[in-house]
């Protein structure tokens, strides 16, 4: 694999994992004032 | 009728991602992303997924929230509802019953195909078929049942029921305790079965020692080395960057500087992937609450399918098949498309290291968890039309669907590669982008722009960047127009006259056509009735 090759996978690579684990930070943690995986909020 | 809900805000973005996460990850994605230039193919990769994919997901997920707030879990209540009740307007959201229902038809037998593969794997029965040709005959063999393989067609037809069924009981028990359960054990399996594959395909090292280059770093490379000639062309930059010619002609230059067919690929690609457009999120959405969120949980999902397809499904096959056949084969595998690639080159990689049944085995069974979690969200449009509309219970909705349906299916099992052709150009180049089309201008210019940006974040856990306002109104129809287009310009007319299909299957073309506009008629019948009688009790009730 060529050093471009390389760049675009780690590049490629690192935004993916880094907007994942974003993601499912912000959903297991909740919003702000609000609870995060919680069952039903209503009855 | 107690509405159901799901458990967890977990729970809906994995049956999300689940919908989202199918065949085309592992397949479709690094076939596509070696033909179109590699890593620079991942440059309007990661902008269409920035135009086109996360605002159809907001799009599709805030739909579906506004529409099950009315009682409505599918496209036609839900567009009813947000164009004011237009006459009209339902009658487009057929088409996210109809499409799903036309995938589902053909989708559960390929799926079914992979149950009995990673069975045929693990008892190492195509231990035998070592050439590509020879792999390719066991494959026909299966589902022609004439061979040395196979007898009789029944083993296909058992494989068949087997996940008819399977995907039938999924959906018989509900979206909390059916969908909800099985995509919280299926997603995480998924992800371990594929990270087993990737190591073992990352720890292949170089099999022939007399092709030293055939190695996993190169095979990598085969997906990532960008190919800048794919996606600029070379010389209307320099004419450009020169300044030579007349105006006109500059201009014509710089308009032909970006190639279009790799952003269209790359388009597509992120489109087909997400699983908008089909109708199958906007229902799942629809079993929110009005406070839950719909931002987070589309972009988290997008991410998650993302992850699938780049780093897991752009680690397996096609770095494998470079490490034992080589760039040229690899190719032609990658030319041939999914099943090439799926079938045939992972089956004889697989041949090829120890414990290579066991390999096979979670292969198979990795694609089939990926097919069932995306078939059952297929189902669920149809059965919530039936619950929501015509107040049937689950198990009413239930038998209706998967009666009718195990019909339909029977065109796919007996009817063979021109019937499913059929069936996925329609759905897929048709309904999808077209749908899709639907959504975006009913969300931004008829719901209206401002009252669709309060209900998207209504309940949000992140602020959307403004530009997104912009994106949502004017890209991303854009985007899905030229797509169309596109599609349109190069396909419909040949596809139409049947150019170049096989003149003995120009009967089953034919009848597919009839039996899927028969289906359309049938569901635009069943929404007119049903607004008709709906009319009528409001009638009854006024003074």
């Amino acid at each position: 694999m060529t050093w471009q090759g390389w760049i675009f996978l780690l590049a490629g690579w690192s935004v993916i994992v880094l907007m994942l684990v974003f993601c499912l930070y912000r959903t297991l943690r909740g919003g702000a004032g609000k609870p995060g995986d919680t069952p039903p909020r209503d009855a | 009728m107690m509405r159901e809900r799901w458990g967890s805000k977990l729970g809906v973005i994995l049956a999300v991602a689940g919908s989202a996460i199918g065949l085309g990850n592992f397949l479709r994605f690094p076939g596509v992303a070696a033909a179109n230039g590699g890593g620079a193919f991942l440059i309007p990769y990661f902008v269409a997924l920035l135009l086109l994919g996360v605002p159809l997901m907001w799009v599709e997920w805030t739909i579906g929230r506004f529409g099950g707030g009315f009682g409505h879990s599918t496209a036609p209540g839900a567009f009813h509802t947000m164009a004011n009740k237009n006459r009209f307007v339902k009658y487009f959201g057929v088409i996210g019953i109809f499409g799903p229902i036309v995938i589902y038809i053909y989708y559960v037998y390929i799926e079914s195909w992979l149950l009995g593969y990673s069975v045929f794997a693990a008892t190492g029965m195509y231990s035998d078929c070592t050439t590509k040709e020879a792999i390719k005959g066991f494959l026909d063999n299966y589902l022609g049942g004439e061979g040395t393989h196979f007898g009789s067609f029944w083993p296909a037809y058992g494989f068949f029921l087997a996940t008819f069924l399977a995907n039938t009981a999924v959906v018989y028990f509900g979206v909390r305790a059916g969908i909800e359960r099985v995509c919280k054990i299926a997603m995480p399996a998924l992800l371990i079965l594929a990270t087993v594959l990737v190591v073992r395909v990352f720890t292949l090292g170089t099999p022939d020692a007399a092709h030293p280059e055939n190695n996993v770093s190169n095979g990598m490379g085969f997906l990532w080395n960008p190919d800048w000639s794919a996606l600029v062309d070379a010389d209307a930059w320099q004419r450009v960057r020169s300044g030579t010619g007349g105006l006109g002609a500059r201009l014509n230059d710089c308009l032909h500087v970006l190639k279009s067919d790799i952003w269209l690929a790359a388009a597509g690609q992120i489109f087909f992937t997400l699983s908008v457009g089909i109708g199958a999120i906007l229902t799942y959405a629809s079993y929110l609450r009005k406070e839950d969120d719909v931002a987070l949980a589309g972009l988290t999902s997008a991410s998650a399918n993302t992850f699938a397809e780049v780093i897991l499904g752009g680690s397996i096959v096609i770095p494998a098949a470079f490490v034992f056949f080589g760039g040229a084969a690899t190719r032609e595998f990658a030319r041939g498309g999914i099943f090439d690639l799926g079938f045939f080159a992972m089956p004889m990689v697989l041949q090829h290291v120890a414990f290579g049944n066991v390999f096979g085995f979670l292969w198979f069974f990795l694609l089939f968890i990926a097919g069932i979690t995306s078939s059952i969200s297929l189902a669920q449009p149809a059965i919530a039309f039936l619950e929501d509309e015509f107040n049937l219970t689950k198990r009413e909705a239930v038998a209706i669907f998967a009666i009718s349906t195990f019909i339909l299916c029977h065109a796919s099992v007996f009817g063979g590669s021109a019937v499913i052709g059929e069936l996925d150009f329609w759905a897929v180049n048709f309904c999808l982008v077209s749908f899709a089309l639907l959504e975006a201008i009913l969300f931004a210019w008829v719901f209206g722009m401002q009252r669709a940006w309060t209900e998207l974040h209504s309940g949000s856990d992140i602020t959307i960047p403004g530009v997104y306002r912009f994106i949502i109104k004017y890209v991303t129809p854009l985007f899905l127009l030229a797509i169309l287009g596109t599609w349109a310009y190069q396909e419909l007319g040949k596809t139409l006259l049947m150019e170049g299909a096989d003149p003995a299957s120009r009967s089953a073309r034919v009848l597919t056509r009839i039996l899927l506009l028969m289906l359309l008629a049938i569901l635009c019948f069943l929404v007119w009735a049903v607004w008709k009688r709906r009319k009528g009790e409001s009638a009854e009730v006024a003074p």
